[in-house]
């Protein structure tokens, strides 16, 4: 078979000299060298060049199960073997090797003619023991294989960053001198146990000064954490009888912290001591809120510690582009403005929508709606869920309005403003509402909300062994 | 000598630096630094690895694309110099497990939320007002995937070559 593809006049080389001309041969002929070619590529990207577009590259290789007989290196009596091959490995390296839609394969196979599998492995092979491989050489077409991609147009410029490629890392901290202030009262300080004994944890070998109210100090000693208390009064001991002024303190407190520290954490929730940690002279600076109130914090958490709903799953607020009206006159730019209307003894709908899907559950919807109480008349509102109506009432005067309704299996939400038949309507000023879902807020415990800000914080300083368990054990 | 790893595939296109950046960067780290760099991914991404690593010599560049098992492939990632990849998992693996890492992070996702952490890792992405996109596919992308073609193989190189050396880099602006 290998004949056939070997019947025109063809380049041996084995024995070509290494100046052959390239892309001029109808066919060339690599007879078990590639298994001693170190760079494989590159020698089949030379071999393949030589080869005329419609000509054949034709290779041979000692079969690794016929000829070594074995699955590793090296091979006994052939030193300068580098690898063994299968028909997969090969055709693997063929496709690494030249570029797709180059070639075709023409043929690929064992050669084991007059193969005595008798023989042990110790006596040399009798018969053919390769793998013989043809190429045929074609002419590329124009297309590529990469997905064609649209056209581009130029990206949009940043509007707070000019356009660059930021190169980034993350900080290795060395952490050992800590400053925390923990300036509450009693029972905003215990709650706080937890996240300072966590500093503790988390940086076993640091000197921690631990910043307080005079009230706390024997307790901060007790829990043992820090290596050194410090008292500061930022708030009076009874805030009801004497007024706070934390930032009329910032010179006192610069006086008792002044030493250097790798890192100063304040633990307060609230923000207001939080100024405190501005001229502290530290490598870090951690607490929680946004570095938009407080550019000195390297570190923060931002969250709102305070929670407002602890009884709203969800809430979302309405405007009036998701409502309808019957009269497009009194749609404003920003409410639905309805000047009043004689009575008629047909109730009309004179807003709808917006028909939100919603899950089963308790609901609140406080639609935000100004009556004029001076004037004559009733409103009617009503929710509707699909077809079914889940509440109705009328409404009177302004002040906050909450329609509690239930969904039973799901479905669109609607509420609707109505008049009332045989009654005149109200003006009344429309602004769409709040629909909100009765459930778990997510609300979280002071303590906690600390413990994130001490293993944020851990996290960042740390980043370098974030996973120490896995490296100490390498 | 250990060696650098380049694992330049994701299972989402639109993560993935282009294979033309991946062949000059190489082409250039082989010229500074005398090691081998090895080439992984999964067998469905061994075509696109061959693309990669073709016009190189097989005794420096290796294809390792599709051949390694799991295992394999972490002794790989804890043995290299250096890895470079894209926002994919390799990526993170190698942060992980405290090997040097250079990150070539798309504009798909924000990195400040998404990038391979430690300060053994330098991410590089590109200023560009319209990421995060959250798209998957490259071909979605009118804007010709620049923020990945805009990050320019010298600049990763540069990268690992300073990470290699131990050379400090710019930290992240929102995180110490």
């Amino acid at each position: 078979m290998l004949k056939r593809f070997l019947a025109q006049p063809y380049l041996d080389l084995a024995t070509a000299s290494a100046t052959a001309e390239g892309g001029t041969h109808g066919a060339v002929y690599a007879p078990a060298l590639l298994q001693d070619e170190a760079d494989y590529r590159g020698a089949l990207q030379r071999w393949f060049a030589l080869v005329a577009v419609g000509g054949r590259l034709v290779l041979t290789v000692p079969h690794a199960f016929l000829d070594a007989r074995q699955d590793r290196l090296p091979v006994p009596g052939h030193p300068r073997q580098v690898r063994l091959y299968t028909p997969a490995s090969l055709l693997a390296e063929i496709e690494e090797a030249l570029a797709p839609n180059s070639y075709r394969l023409r043929w690929l196979a064992d050669r084991d003619a007059g193969y005595d599998y008798a023989l042990d492995r110790a006596t040399p092979p009798v018969g053919q023991h390769d793998i013989a491989l043809v190429l045929e050489r074609i002419a590329p077409p124009a297309w590529e294989l990469a997905p064609l991609l649209p056209a581009a147009i130029p990206p949009p410029a940043q509007n707070f960053e000019p356009a660059r490629t930021r190169i980034e890392t993350m900080a290795a901290g060395r952490i050992c001198r800590i400053l925390l202030l923990k300036l509450d009262h009693l029972g905003d300080f215990i709650m706080g146990v937890p996240a300072m004994r966590a500093v503790r944890a988390h940086f076993p070998d640091a000197h921690i000064t631990l910043v307080v109210g005079e009230w706390n100090a024997s307790l901060a000693r007790r829990i043992g954490i820090a290596d050194k208390v410090l008292t500061f009064d930022a708030f009076p001991r009874n805030t009801a009888e004497i007024p706070v002024d934390i930032a009329g303190k910032i010179a006192p407190f610069d006086a008792l912290v002044g030493a250097h520290y790798d890192l100063a954490i304040d633990l307060r929730t609230f923000d207001d001591t939080r100024v405190l940690l501005g001229n502290v002279d530290a490598a870090h600076k951690a607490g929680i809120g946004h570095r938009g109130r407080h550019p000195f914090l390297d570190i923060f958490l931002p969250i709102d510690p305070v929670a407002e709903a602890v009884d709203h799953a969800w809430a979302e607020d309405i405007g009036i582009a998701e409502l309808h009206v019957a009269d497009s006159r009194t749609r404003g730019p920003f409410e639905i403005h309805f000047n009043g209307m004689a009575a008629d003894e047909v109730a009309q709908t004179l807003t709808w929508g917006p028909y939100r899907s919603l899950v089963p559950g308790e609901y609140l919807f406080q639609p935000f709606v100004d009556v004029d109480s001076t004037r004559a008349g009733q409103l009617a509102y009503d929710i509707v869920i699909d077809v079914e109506r889940v509440a109705y009432g009328v409404l009177d005067g302004g002040g906050e309005i909450s329609l509690p309704f239930d969904v039973t299996k799901g479905g669109q939400f609607e509420f609707r403003l109505w008049t009332v038949s045989g009654e005149p309507a109200p003006a009344f000023r429309f602004q769409g509402g709040r629909l909100i879902k009765r459930g778990a807020g997510g609300t979280l415990h002071q303590s906690e909300t600390l413990m994130l800000l001490v293993e944020l914080t851990a996290m960042r300083l740390r980043s370098a062994n974030l996973f120490p368990a896995r490296n100490e054990a390498r | 000598m250990r060696p650098i790893v380049v694992a330049p595939f994701s299972h989402s296109d639109i993560r993935d630096w282009p294979a033309a950046h991946f062949r000059t960067l190489i082409a250039r780290l082989l010229a500074a630094w005398d090691g081998e760099v090895h080439v992984v991914g999964a067998p469905g991404q061994a075509i696109r690895a061959g693309d990669i690593v073709r016009p190189f010599d097989a005794t420096r560049v290796v294809n390792d694309c599709g051949r390694l098992t799991w295992p394999d492939t972490i002794d790989l990632i804890r043995s290299a110099a250096c890895v470079i990849g894209n926002n994919s998992g390799i990526a993170h693996l190698a942060a992980f497990e405290g090997v040097p890492t250079v990150c070539v992070f798309g504009g798909a996702h924000q990195r400040l939320e998404w990038r391979p952490i430690g300060s053994h890792v330098v991410t590089l992405s590109r200023a560009i007002a319209c990421s995060p996109c959250h798209l998957h596919h490259a071909a979605a992308c009118p804007y010709g995937l620049a923020c990945l073609t805009e990050i320019g193989p010298d600049l990763v190189c540069d990268a690992v070559e300073r990470l290699m050396a131990g050379i400090s880099t710019e930290t992240f602006a929102d995180a110490a």
